[in-house]
């Protein structure tokens, strides 16, 4: 008789850690679906290159086209450099 | 228990975990598939690209630009087209939009050149830009520095319009 309980007690706790296994396992799934969408939304950032060592000065990150052209016409004329970034980096 | 109650227990058991499994793989398919991939943002940033290449090469500006005929045939010039898929009636309404204006560093109020090509009607959107209203145009701001052949210093800023939002964004 007491074994028999016993029995039945393991294989109830079994189940319970199984269901819970399963749940956890399906959470975990759904956040990873959830996150992988938030990623559709393509962004600009997708469009930057690699900075070389003449537009970062330690050559590390990245940079947008519109700002090479910037720092190209910069190493050409650099007047007013102050003023143009803020233009620029004005929203 | 006696052993038949208890098989029915476990079929019971198993039965909902097959219906949780399901769900589950449900709301993963529903969650990821059910947002459409939203490429405008980045189109208006490939054509505000494609735009400045026309306008300004290795920091030197393009003088022609400074020409009527240019900025009239600037489509052409710039090898740009509009040209959509026949589809939501986007043939009669164009879904694109850009505008130019070039200052000079001493007068960054009113433009030197300033031209536009596409709808116009699309450029209320960019007033109205909110994740709420994800259905109208999206709307890129590009801005940049050039020089002139003879050194003047030109500001450059590219205003482009994308729409199409009906294969964009979920109805």
């Amino acid at each position: 008789m007491l074994n028999h309980r016993r029995g039945q007690i393991a294989e109830t706790v079994t189940w319970r850690v199984a269901t819970m296994i399963i749940v956890i396992t399906l959470i975990v799934f759904i956040f990873i679906s959830v996150q992988m969408s938030d990623a559709k939304n393509i962004t600009p950032s997708n469009l930057v290159v690699k900075a070389g060592n003449f537009f970062k000065s330690d050559g590390v990150g990245e940079i947008d086209r519109l700002e090479i052209k910037t720092k190209f016409a910069f190493s050409l004329n650099d007047k007013n450099k102050e003023k143009i970034n803020e233009w620029i980096n004005e929203k | 228990m006696n052993s038949k109650s208890g098989e029915k227990l476990i079929s019971v058991y198993w039965f909902t975990i097959l219906i949780l499994v399901a769900g589950g793989i449900v709301a993963m398919v529903y969650v990821f598939y059910g947002v459409q991939y939203d490429v405008r943002e980045i189109e208006g940033s490939i054509m505000i690209n494609q735009i400045s290449d026309c306008i300004s090469r290795k920091g030197v500006l393009n003088e022609d630009i400074f020409e009527k005929s240019y900025q009239d045939n600037f489509l052409k010039n710039c090898h740009l087209n509009f040209n959509v898929e026949d589809e939501n009636n986007w043939k009669e309404n164009l879904q694109y939009y850009f505008e130019i204006k070039i200052f000079e560093i001493n007068d960054l109020v009113n433009p030197k050149v300033d031209f536009n090509h596409g709808s116009l009607n699309l450029v209320s959107s960019c007033e109205i830009a909110s994740e709420d209203y994800e259905k109208l145009a999206k709307c890129v701001e590009g801005k940049f520095y050039s020089i002139g052949k003879n050194n003047e210093q030109y500001l450059i800023k590219i205003l482009s319009i994308i729409r199409k939002s009906e294969k964009n964004v979920k109805s």
